[in-house]
């Protein structure tokens, strides 16, 4: 009885007095970026809180430090009297002398509408938490409520995949959950479909008709069940539902970021300026996610950490791969013609197997530069045409070539995915690339696993496409004609680092150097030189960027020119 | 060729080479089991 009694004074204990947080935002000056926030802690234990914001978010992996944007913090305690705060560091700030109960209370600035930013205007408030939202990391572990005040005068509604609790208040388990979930606060229109019992949301902020809407909605129910084919089944969402937020309008940047029941969508093209074809391509990537990086999750990824850079060498798996699939699903689910897929191959090969970084590092290197390239942002010039490959590129053409070789084998890239989703993803244990490794052992047999990892993964060594396309009747082929000299131009300019092996790197050529003749013609002025276009011509310049000189330079735009 | 650069303003001659960018298409010859291959990859 009083082993009963001490467990039931425990419950009633945690029950009455557990540390709460509740949070409020609103949108009094939306016209001008701004939100309001309240953050209401009460049953504080210690006599010290400390708030900060993130400097991460989820799905990036670089440093965003999105305290910048935050101003006027407040604190008060329970009786509403003021508390001295103490700005500890350039993220945090500390409130000490407090009774119990503390309202933090701040306004934010933010207009930047993306995967990992936020912006409030008088047509939304898209948030990414973390860009949003202070947090205590004492409190991480608790669950927390936040009331979204949507402006009622611009018809806003709430859409995101946290649960709601009532009216416009919504929960979180605890803080990962929270941080992960992207809201967005708009006239929006929603679509959905259901799924073996879940169902699929998609809701379009957007100034285009219904009607194009339920047209792209096909295309999206296309993908999630080509997606879903390839696994054998939907993830097991946690409130049995996924959310795609997805905001069309010129006034945002372009982007998609996945998260555990969500994601976010961003593009500047509406579905009648050539995002019902180009925008689809992010839809087909962001929802593979919800598979490979939210479940199949890279160890070194948990958990996230928000107050430094995430760094994990599997990124040209975790998007590399995703990014193979990206196309190939688009292709299955026929929202292009194979002929398209196979031609769309062609840039990303390029760019890989061209490139001089493969010198300096493998795709785990590759991946670790995720914090430096990852939306990171730096004033000091880098040598990256030269010392790195995107690990989205990379994976997506290794991807490419463990398809086409295990299909030598009779077996394929879809049953090694099924095989890692039953090992680690669906069992949601975080893996290290040697579980990758051994997977591929057991599923393919050691020597053609370790063959492939060896070689390609812990090396940077390039397959042998020209067989591996002829087994799916492929043919890569280079044009000995074509001439090249390994440089980028903006007009006179060179645009950027050459490329080490090729033409213009060894003659010195670097970027900044401003040609001033070509076999002895110069350019006069500001006048367009004829003959000085066909050099550039034969030099590589690809047409239609000759064609674009040339709209600028009859639209008078020639600043710059020599 | 001849560049001038505006760092050091010396001139360069720069000998161009073949390009070495590769271009993937579906193979003409009409090979049955490649054809399947492809048909089973892209699921068509």
């Amino acid at each position: 009885m009083k082993s009963l009694f001490s467990i039931l004074l425990t419950i009633c204990s945690t029950f009455v007095f557990a540390q709460n947080t509740s949070y409020t935002i609103s949108f009094e000056n939306a016209g001008h970026h701004e939100a309001t926030i309240e953050i209401a802690y009460t049953h504080l234990k210690d006599t010290s809180l400390v708030v900060q914001m993130s400097r991460t978010s989820p799905g990036r992996y670089a440093i965003h430090d999105f305290a910048k944007n935050v101003y006027h913090v407040k604190a008060y305690n329970s009786k509403g009297e003021p508390l001295h705060i103490n700005r500890i560091n350039p993220q945090a700030w500390e409130i000490q002398n407090h009774d119990g109960a503390v309202t933090v209370s701040y306004t934010l600035f933010a207009d930047r509408a993306d995967g990992t930013y936020s912006q409030i205007d008088e047509t939304h408030a898209h948030l990414n938490i973390p860009a949003t939202f202070m947090f205590a990391p004492s409190l991480s572990d608790k669950p927390m409520e936040i009331t979204f005040m949507p402006r009622a005068d611009l018809n806003w509604k709430i859409a995101t995949q946290l649960p709601l609790k009532e009216a416009t208040t919504y929960r979180a388990p605890n803080l990962q959950y929270f941080m992960d979930s992207p809201t967005e606060l708009s006239n929006h229109s929603t679509r959905s479909f259901e799924v073996k019992g879940q169902e699929i949301e998609f809701v379009l902020h957007h100034d285009g008709s219904e009607k194009m809407l339920d047209t792209y909605f096909e295309k999206v129910k296309k993908i999630v069940l080509a997606e879903e084919a390839v696994y054998g089944e939907l993830p097991t969402f946690d409130y049995g539902k996924y959310t795609f937020l997805a905001c069309y309008l010129n006034h945002v940047s372009g982007d998609g970021m996945e998260h555990r029941n969500s994601t976010i969508l961003t593009d500047k093209e509406g579905l009648s300026e050539g995002g019902m074809e180009g925008n689809i391509g992010t839809v087909s990537h962001e929802f593979f996610h919800a598979w490979n990086v939210e479940r199949i999750r890279p160890a070194a990824l948990e958990p996230f950490d928000f107050e430094d850079a995430n760094m994990s060498g599997a990124l040209w798996f975790a998007e590399g791969f995703t990014s193979y699939y990206t196309n190939l699903i688009l292709c299955r689910a026929g929202l292009i013609t194979p002929e398209a897929y196979v031609s769309g191959l062609n840039g990303t090969f390029n760019y890989v197997w061209n490139s001089p970084a493969r010198q300096f590092f493998n795709p785990i290197e590759m991946s670790f530069q995720a914090p430096f390239v990852d939306a990171a942002s730096s004033i000091d010039p880098v040598n990256r045409d030269n010392t790195f490959i995107s690990y989205y590129s990379y994976g997506s053409v290794l991807g490419l070539a463990l398809d086409l070789s295990l299909r030598q084998k009779g077996l394929d890239l879809d049953t090694y995915m099924k095989q890692v989703w039953a090992t680690y993803g669906k069992t949601e244990i975080p893996y290290t690339i040697k579980d990758l490794n051994a997977v591929l052992n057991a599923y393919a047999g050691t020597d053609f696993g370790d063959g492939f990892f060896n070689t390609y993964i812990y090396k940077s060594e390039m397959p042998d496409y020209k067989t591996l396309f002829e087994t799916v009747g492929l043919t890569i082929e280079q044009d000995s004609k074509k001439k090249y000299i390994g440089a980028s131009f903006n007009n006179n300019l060179v645009s950027r680092n050459t490329k080490i092996g090729t033409p213009a790197y060894q003659a010195g050529l670097e970027k900044g150097d401003e040609i001033i003749s070509v076999n002895g013609i110069k350019p006069r002025g500001n006048q367009y030189n004829r003959k000085s276009y066909e050099w550039f011509k034969n030099w590589g310049f690809k047409d239609d960027i000759l064609k674009k000189q040339e709209n600028k330079r009859d639209r008078g735009d020639v600043s710059g020119r020599p | 060729m001849i560049y001038l650069r505006n760092r050091k303003t010396k001139e360069t001659e720069v000998t161009l080479a073949e390009d070495p960018n590769y271009t993937i298409s579906i193979s003409k010859e009409n090979n049955k089991i490649a054809v399947k291959n492809r048909k089973e990859w892209l699921k068509q």
